[in-house]
């Protein structure tokens, strides 16, 4: 799948969802981590590196216990999902949705 | 990575030095100390025995402000790492101490200041540093065969979100519009 995509592709690809995840600030969203820790929490900020602060979070480990933290950051590398809001509207635009399908691909690579 | 040893806290690029810090990995209770948080990782050191322990960022998964007694009794700052740490007595290879997190390469280490008030200026110190150590294996900057685009997703998005992400869309909407525009 490399050879199908320009570094060209990627970048717009990257840059799509760093775009999409920065547009979820200021929304209570919940993300689930590599280690299947789900936190559900407000996004305060998404850097470029798409590493997360979250306000107001509340933790649910395996063992069904919930747990709050007033501010959490947690690195991009450790995130599985994030939750989109029902109400947020994605791919305004066929190019927005045509990034977001590369970036799909580029990760199933 | 980590370090359990007598050693000089960082020097340069110290962003906070949080005196009679208690520390936490895991379980066990290491006792007062004095907390650096550098650019280079966090330290710290032991007030009594002059050990301590140093953590580099890309091994730091998340970190929070942790007020919540359910959580812990004290309020603290949470650092999740995505491996064991070794400590002092403890043979790092044996899973004999039936800790339940020995089944998975993750540590918890807590930070108590003495001085509650501190928490908010040690987690944002810990924010700044960690957005200096960017994950290597990022998917963009893999690719080096195209100059103009060879840019880290962060680099790329520090200077440009502001302006590209309102750039794309505004360049792309008139070409792209859905054909019923009331939605």
């Amino acid at each position: 799948m490399t050879s199908l995509s320009t570094a060209r592709d990627r970048y717009n690809a990257a840059n799509s969802l760093l775009c999409l995840l920065q547009a979820l600030e200021g929304r209570v969203t919940v993300i689930e981590l590599q280690n299947e820790i789900a936190v559900k929490g407000l996004i305060s900020q998404v850097d470029g590196f798409m590493n997360v602060s979250l306000h107001d979070a509340t933790v649910q480990g395996n063992d069904d216990m919930h747990y709050h933290f007033e501010e959490f950051f947690v690195k991009a590398r450790n995130i599985r999902y994030v939750q989109i809001p029902e109400d947020v509207r994605l791919f305004h635009t066929k190019q927005s949705l045509h990034n977001f399908i590369m970036l799909i691909c580029l990760h199933v690579d | 990575m980590v370090v359990l040893s007598s050693f000089p806290p960082p020097a340069e690029g110290i962003k906070l030095v949080q005196p009679n810090t208690g520390a936490f990995i895991n379980t066990r209770d290491l006792g007062q100390g004095t907390l650096y948080i550098a650019e280079s990782r966090v330290s710290w050191v032991s007030t009594l025995s002059g050990q301590g322990f140093s953590l580099e960022y890309p091994h730091i998964s998340l970190h929070a402000v942790s007020k919540d007694p359910a959580a812990f009794p004290q309020e603290c700052l949470y650092l999740m790492l995505d491996s064991r740490l070794d400590e002092p007595d403890e043979v790092l290879e044996n899973d004999d101490s039936g800790d339940e997190e020995s089944t998975s390469e993750m540590s918890e280490v807590r930070f108590i200041p003495e001085d509650r008030g501190t928490l908010d200026a040690m987690y944002h110190a810990m924010t700044v540093c960690q957005t200096l150590h960017p994950d290597p294996n990022d998917s963009v900057s893999d690719d080096t065969e195209e100059g103009e685009y060879c840019l880290d997703a962060g680099e790329s998005a520090d200077n440009d979100h502001d302006n590209g992400e309102t750039e794309n869309m505004e360049s792309d909407m008139g070409q792209f519009e859905d054909a019923d525009p009331e939605h």
